[in-house]
């Protein structure tokens, strides 16, 4: 039993510092590989630990929203436009989240956004980059309701501003991204700069899909457990390292959006290692925006 | 009475079918024998252990004998047989059977000194046969077994069937089932109409060509005396069932074919059996299906081998083989059953588009505008269903429109502003909404009265989606069956094991801890700065 297990099983004196030790953990060790059910217990029970995301009805809530059917039809078509294409390249994906439970469980959100109103927050019903943004819930979570609690934890409470109708969130992160880049590179930034390539283009999706959209998918898992304990900020300083490992080869193509239209598959470690170097780059008040720039839809970045 | 031999002759070269035909005849004449002389019978020697022939040695020990040496099997046969009579036009039966052999030449019964016992039986029965048959011509359709007369030589028959409960229980589920092989063959031991078509056919045999009028006169003896085993055997037994259950069937002679039987029952009796090898009387025999097989009936075909003659017959009995089935009779000119016609009726009126319909069938059959002049007034239907239906408490089914409704008549009809769903649903409705429709029980269709917009809002409407949401949803995909279910709350209750104790505390510790340390983010984003504190703390040092 790894360290982490033995940390979970035992209930925590006090919460708050009980969920510092726990991020620390899994910085310096990380959630230990085993079979795939094991890891994924696990690791939904840390991220939900992280998350202070209860389990608690998390089944009969979902159930209950299942119940329902489809959402009404421009958001179930669109839901369904997205659905069967969602990493499908990926085996092992495929092999362990199908398409109806993607289906399910994005309905199943819509449906508490419609039933939310406008109270809390512009939460779209549906947009595109959900269905990814989904999959490695699906994927590590033993189960659909925990998926699905997760995902609307993750999307209510720590990135509802990459949500709303229009994306406020993402683009205040793309334009985050591109301030990122010039002051950890400033020489790619020159480059990307030079071919009219801003974190707009390239970047929305990894932003939008807290760089889910990369594979492989075990590695994004474990870049979650990382932005699950220190925050989805992070996920910005992540893409900067990602352009940073590839940046020669960046520079050295003809045609450099090719490469950045997906990015190539990373190394967890390393981008969680360089990432966390560049925080110390970062001026204080870029990373209070890169805080922000999650939950204020209200932040304005020039 | 030199019978047996012939009919053994015949064996070797038969088919299946005829096999049994032949041992028919067998059978006919070793009963006949053991009735007559159960010493010189050589082929089934008669029980004498049973029990019961004791207890009815002193009134008529021959008799009583002949009646144990019929074992449990041969009870059956006897039932089976006379269920053959049963229900079919009794003057033709009794003229087939006892009118013509009476007016034939008088039994001798010269042979032995039992037989002689046996001829004063016959000499009575012959009697009783004549009165009977006086009687019935007037108590047409009553079954002859309850004239008083006949009751007389009851014997252990009764007694037997007393003492043999099981058996007369199995005899009764034999009588229900079809004429299979072995029935046919049960049958034909008492010249019922099979049997006699198949001793017509003899003709063609040489089995026929040896046969003598003295053997007919055997032949006759012994049928009547099987007639009486029946009489006294089935009366108990079919006449509780048969009666109680339902009048008696009528059938007519053409249902039965019994105009064939009697030209061709015993052609032995009337001495003209080689009229029976001419072409024309052939044609009888020949099948019906004429397109194929028409050149078969040419007179050249007396010049046909056994074994092709054979053949004919196994066809012709096949095809011409009255047959019967609990009510039900089979006639082999219309090829139809018979015998429920009035059950039949009922779907015959289903089968119209103006009847409400029990089972719908076809999906896309208009019924809507017959179905509504169809419909009838709530008086109406109580009227009629006066007449027929079945009562239950103080509610009684409405045959016509299929519904129950209250005997008094004096409340209205709960459901008469319902509207009916199905009818107009077929004609204005998609299909989809069509098979939704036909989900439903038939009880929750009802009568229609409103219009197509009207009826969105009505009651039938909203009830059936109140059924639930699963109801409404068609689509796989949100149908989590229960094995998943059961799967997701064992992980949620794996999760509250495991993890539950992080969330007890809730998060108002945090918060308030949050709220003490004044830290930038109302919204509990002080972990986002820890690795940045981290980070920034380390590279200090």
């Amino acid at each position: 039993m790894s360290s982490i297990e033995k940390f979970l099983a035992q209930q925590p004196l006090i919460v708050h510092s009980a969920l510092a030790q726990l991020r620390y953990l899994v910085l310096s060790e990380g959630i230990p590989a085993s079979s795939d059910k094991t890891v994924g217990r696990l690791r939904c029970n840390v991220w939900s630990v992280l998350a202070r995301c209860s389990m608690d009805s998390a089944t009969s809530d979902y159930v209950l929203l299942v119940r329902r059917g489809p959402p009404p039809s421009p958001v179930y078509s669109k839901i369904k436009n997205d659905t069967f294409r969602t990493l499908n390249t990926d085996a092992r994906f495929v092999a362990r989240v199908s398409e109806d439970a993607i289906t399910r469980c994005l309905c199943a959100f819509s449906w508490a956004v419609l039933d939310a109103g406008d109270q809390d927050s512009n939460l779209s019903t549906y947009v595109q980059g959900m269905n990814v943004l989904v999959a490695p819930l699906l994927y590590t979570c033993p189960s659909e309701p925990m998926a699905f609690r997760l995902f609307r934890t993750l999307c209510q409470g720590h990135i509802p501003t990459y949500l709303d109708s229009s994306l406020t969130g993402v683009h205040n992160g793309a334009k985050l991204l591109d301030i990122c880049v010039k002051i950890v590179d400033p020489k790619l930034s020159n480059f990307l700069a030079d071919n009219l390539l801003t974190a707009e283009i390239y970047g929305i999706p990894s932003i939008l899909t807290l760089s889910s959209c990369t594979r492989p998918l075990d590695q994004v898992c474990k870049l979650w457990d990382f932005m699950f304990a220190y925050g989805f900020h992070m996920n910005i300083l992540f893409i900067v390292a990602q352009l940073v490992i590839i940046r020669v080869q960046i520079m050295n193509s003809r045609s450099p959006m090719n490469l950045l239209r997906q990015f190539p598959e990373f190394d967890a470690e390393e981008v969680i290692r360089l990432g966390v170097g560049f925080v110390a780059k970062i001026p204080s008040k870029f990373y209070d925006l890169l805080v922000r720039h999650l939950v204020d839809p209200d932040l304005v970045i020039e | 009475m030199s019978i047996r031999p012939i009919p053994s002759d015949n064996i070797p070269e038969t088919s299946f079918e005829d096999i049994e035909t032949t041992f028919n005849g067998l059978d006919r004449f070793t009963v006949a024998n053991k009735q007559s002389s159960p010493l010189s019978n050589g082929l089934a020697p008669p029980s004498t252990a049973s029990s019961e022939s004791t207890t009815f040695s002193n009134s008529k020990k021959v008799y009583s004998t002949h009646t144990e040496s019929e074992d449990a099997d041969d009870d059956e046969h006897f039932l089976s047989d006379f269920e053959e009579f049963q229900g079919k036009d009794y003057d033709n039966v009794f003229k087939t059977h006892f009118v013509e052999p009476s007016s034939a030449e008088p039994v001798d019964f010269s042979g032995n000194e039992e037989n002689q016992v046996a001829e004063e039986k016959y000499r009575g029965l012959s009697q009783h046969f004549k009165n009977l048959n006086l009687d019935n011509r007037q108590l047409k359709g009553v079954p002859f077994r309850r004239s008083k007369a006949l009751k007389q030589p009851k014997s252990m028959m009764d007694l037997q069937n007393e003492s043999k409960p099981t058996q007369r229980s199995r005899r009764i589920q034999q009588l229900s089932n079809s004429r299979s092989a072995s029935n046919l063959r049960i049958g034909s031991r008492l010249g019922s109409n099979e049997i006699n078509y198949k001793k017509s056919m003899p003709t063609l045999s040489k089995y026929n060509a040896i046969r003598e009028e003295e053997e007919d006169e055997d032949y006759l003896k012994e049928f009547e005396d099987d007639f009486q085993f029946e009489k006294s055997l089935l009366q108990p037994q079919f006449l509780n069932d048969q009666e109680s259950a339902s009048p008696p069937l009528k059938l007519s002679p053409t249902q039965y074919n019994i105009r064939n039987d009697d030209l061709l029952l015993t052609p032995q009796l009337h001495k003209r059996h080689s009229e029976w090898n001419t072409a024309g009387q052939l044609e009888l025999f020949k099948e019906r299906r004429k397109s194929a097989k028409g050149s078969r009936s040419s007179p050249s075909r007396t010049n046909i081998t056994a074994s092709h003659r054979l053949k004919t017959i196994k066809q012709e009995i096949d095809h011409n083989t009255p047959m019967k089935k609990g009510k039900m009779t089979y006639d082999p000119e219309t090829l139809q059953w018979r015998g429920n016609e009035q059950a039949l009726s009922k779907f015959c009126d289903i089968d119209l588009p103006d009847k409400k319909a029990i089972v719908i069938t076809g999906k896309g059959r208009p019924l809507s505008s017959t179905s509504k002049s169809k419909k009838s007034k709530p008086s109406d239907m109580r009227a009629g269903s006066q007449q027929s239906g079945k009562i239950v408490g103080k509610m009684m089914f409405d045959q016509e429109n299929l519904r129950w409704i209250r005997i008094g008549g004096e409340k209205e009809d709960p459901f008469s502003s319902v509207p009916d769903y199905i009818s107009s649903l077929s004609s204005t409705d998609t299909l989809s909404k069509r098979k939704s429709a036909l989900k439903r029980s038939h009880s929750q269709l009802l009568p229609s009265r409103d219009s197509f917009s009207s009826r969105l809002n009505s009651s039938a409407t909203t009830r059936y989606h109140s059924l639930g949401a699963f109801a409404g949803n068609t689509e796989p995909t949100f149908n989590i069956d229960s094995k998943l279910l059961e799967r997701f709350y064992h992980e949620e209750n794996k999760w509250n094991r495991t993890v539950g104790g992080w969330f007890i505390l809730g998060d108002a510790e945090s918060e308030s801890y949050i709220d003490e340390q004044k830290l930038p983010d109302h919204k509990n984003q002080s972990y986002m700065y820890e690795i940045r504190n981290m980070v920034i703390s380390s590279a200090r040092n």
